[in-house]
């Protein structure tokens, strides 16, 4: 990319320029040009008289798809695409799907990408994985290729806005979701710390309870204290009266 | 020779948690359970130097054994066990080296003892960092610089013998005051000088500033935040000490009811609590590098920043590689399967725990009671002598009077 920005630098006429732009088109490893596209250089182009067909395939090759330029391209009397440009062109066009959308029908892509059948689409997708812009799954069951990862195109300045809303939408949605996070922390806290509340509780109970027993043990009846709390009856003079009771019996 | 212009130290949070976690693991180790008493706490520091700057990455401690007699130095480095350790962090840490070793004290200025040391660790770096931590908190301005002082050893000078005594006679209470400190470099091949002149190294304090990775971040916060215990002090209305955490409310309504006699704070740490917060911690960072690119797309809009086309391309990739869940048919069955998987394995653990329960209170209640009444034995439990005799729990209360031969009188009534 440097090497093509400085040769652009060094060009002088419209002429040398469309060549230099020509031949970027037509690299393989290639496929961001946005630092062209704010270069002075080309920027010149933009602004002749009749806006130069280059710096039209130059912006459609940033931010435009196969679909455009089959719309424009007699239109604006753009040239010939080679080969292997065509062949950027449809990676490219692929690339803006997956950006934006995780799922892409197998029959969509056809469309698109203006393929005869099936086996050319998914070479097509396959040969952009392969280079890297694109990671994801054929799911030739469903018909489907599911995105994993996707390198995105280029950014307009006008997009600008756009995309400070979609961070700003994903960092609300981050607030709530962290005020859901401690709102769950807090609530699991509390449900331990009660939790833990009641079993201490119910230990000291025994304990007292024990306690208070052991107090009570000198009655000389070791057995018959713990009947106390066995017994049917809470007062103790109906609990004496079982005790007699019992002693009648055995 | 010309002092060098005060440089600066990069420490890492994980030295000074190492430091701060030895210094309470000694004190709670030693018997006298006070700072003040405690046998010294030092170590050595690794990482790497550059011309101007120091950057400390790790810690590991050091052994010192004492040295009786000596009346300034009674402490001496133990050599055998100080290079074991060094070979031992090269082979993990190659890039890291010992610049320097620490202490702990109670103030951060540097005493004639800590000399002492400093000294012996000079034979093995002669430019040695010195980094004395303060664990009495006097030179923390309200919590808002931190409890170090880091002195760099600079090349050994000229000084007057005077100078040795004077400072370190200093009054340490007054810590502000800009003290030079000097220690005695005990090379051989020093040149003999007059007598009130010594080969000085001259400690200069340095300035510390913090740094840490990605990872140590992650780190520093689930030490400060999750993994805090959340305390409850149950004590006869007073007020909790060990109300941390998130649920000091909750503490506070649960403590004034108590009546009970114990005075022992609780630790709670709930696993949910735990793991809900890790949640939290990770979409935390999420939302702060998000506010970093929503800032910097900000700026570009306004003017303030260039726009810069890679730049943006990436900030636009990120925007498109966000995970998405569709309504998706497979992914639905897929994850109400999970769903349902982990809902029969905990309702069969809670179904499994309450059969265990109500065996055991069928069992116990029998064995009272059949015990009690010597008539019939068609329910005695196979458990008589583990689950009764023994003095804890619930089956004391019921069985443990019925399995002594005991006179238990009429129904048992189970509350």
């Amino acid at each position: 990319m440097d090497a093509y920005l400085s040769t652009l630098h060094t060009a002088t006429t419209v002429l040398e320029v469309t060549q230099v732009i020509q031949r970027l088109l037509e690299d393989e490893g290639i496929y961001h040009f946005g630092r062209v596209l704010d270069s002075p250089k080309a920027r010149e182009l933009a602004t002749l008289e009749q806006p130069d067909v280059y710096w039209r395939l130059l912006e459609l090759f940033s931010f435009g798809t196969l679909s455009e330029y089959k719309a424009i391209a007699v239109a604006a009397q753009l040239p010939e695409l080679s080969e292997r440009q065509l062949e950027k062109l449809k990676h490219l066009s692929l690339v803006s799907l997956a950006s934006a959308s995780k799922v892409l029908p197998y029959d969509d892509l056809i469309r698109e990408l203006d393929c005869a059948h099936e086996q050319q689409m998914e070479d097509l997708v396959i040969d952009t994985i392969y280079k890297g812009l694109l990671s994801a799954k054929l799911d030739q069951q469903r018909r489907l290729i599911e995105v994993e990862f996707v390198v995105g195109r280029d950014v307009r300045r006008e997009d600008l806005q756009a995309i400070y809303e979609s961070l700003d939408q994903w960092s609300v949605l981050c607030e709530k979701e962290l005020d859901t996070l401690t709102d769950g922390v807090n609530t699991a806290e509390r449900e331990s710390v009660s939790k833990r509340t009641r079993e201490r509780e119910f230990t000291f109970a025994l304990q007292d309870l024990r306690m208070a027993y052991a107090a009570h043990a000198s009655m000389g009846d070791d057995a018959d204290s713990l009947a106390r709390y066995d017994s049917q009856y809470t007062s103790s003079e109906y609990q004496r009266e079982e005790r007699r009771a019992g002693a009648g019996d055995m | 020779m010309t002092p060098r212009t005060s440089g600066t130290v990069v420490v890492h949070p994980l030295v000074l948690l190492n430091i701060s976690e030895h210094t309470t693991r000694t004190a709670a180790q030693s018997k006298a359970g006070s700072l003040a008493n405690a046998p010294l706490v030092c170590g050595a520091l690794l990482g790497r130097q550059l011309e101007n700057q120091a950057e400390v990455f790790l810690s590991f401690e050091l052994k010192f054994n004492a040295r009786d007699g000596a009346g300034a130095a009674p402490y001496e480095l133990d050599d055998r066990h100080f290079l074991t350790r060094t070979d031992q962090m090269k082979q993990i840490f190659p890039e890291d080296e010992f610049i320097g070793w620490y202490v702990v004290a109670s103030s951060t200025q540097v005493t004639p003892a800590i000399a002492a040391l400093h000294q012996q660790i000079m034979r093995a770096l002669p430019t040695a960092l010195l980094l004395v931590f303060d664990t009495a908190f006097e030179t923390s301005d309200g919590g808002a610089s931190l409890p170090l002082a880091v002195y760099d050893t600079l090349p050994p000078t000229r000084v007057e013998r005077a100078k040795l005594q004077l400072n370190f006679g200093a009054d340490c209470g007054d810590s502000t005051a800009a003290v030079d400190y000097y220690v005695e470099s005990t090379s051989d091949d020093a040149i003999p000088l007059e007598v009130d002149t010594v080969w000085a190294s001259h400690l200069v304090p340095l300035r510390i500033a913090i740094d840490s990775g990605e990872a140590e971040r992650v780190a520093i916060e689930h030490v400060a935040n999750v993994a805090r215990p959340t305390t409850m002090a149950i004590m006869q209305g007073e007020e909790t000490a060990g109300g941390a955490g998130s649920s000091t409310k909750v503490a506070e309504g649960q403590e004034s009811g108590q009546e009970s006699g114990q005075n022992a704070p609780v630790e709670l740490t709930s696993r949910m609590a735990t793991f809900l917060s890790s949640q939290r911690n990770a979409v935390d960072m999420l939302h702060r590098d998000i506010t970093v690119l929503k800032a910097y797309v900000g700026e570009v809009i306004s003017g303030a920043a260039p726009f810069d086309p890679q730049i943006m391309q990436l900030v636009h990739r990120v925007l498109c590689n966000r995970p998405v869940v569709q309504n998706d048919e497979t992914f639905d069955l897929v994850m109400m399967q999970e769903e349902t998987n982990f809902h029969m394995t905990a309702y069969l653990a809670n179904i499994t725990t309450t059969a265990s329960v109500v065996r055991n209170l069928a069992q116990r209640s029998n064995a009272a009671l059949s015990a009690a009444r010597n008539k019939h034995q068609p329910y005695v439990n196979v458990n008589r002598e583990g689950g009764m005799y023994d003095g804890g729990g619930i089956s004391s209360m019921f069985g443990g009077g019925g399995g002594r031969q005991g006179r238990h009188r009429g129904f048992g009534h189970f509350r």
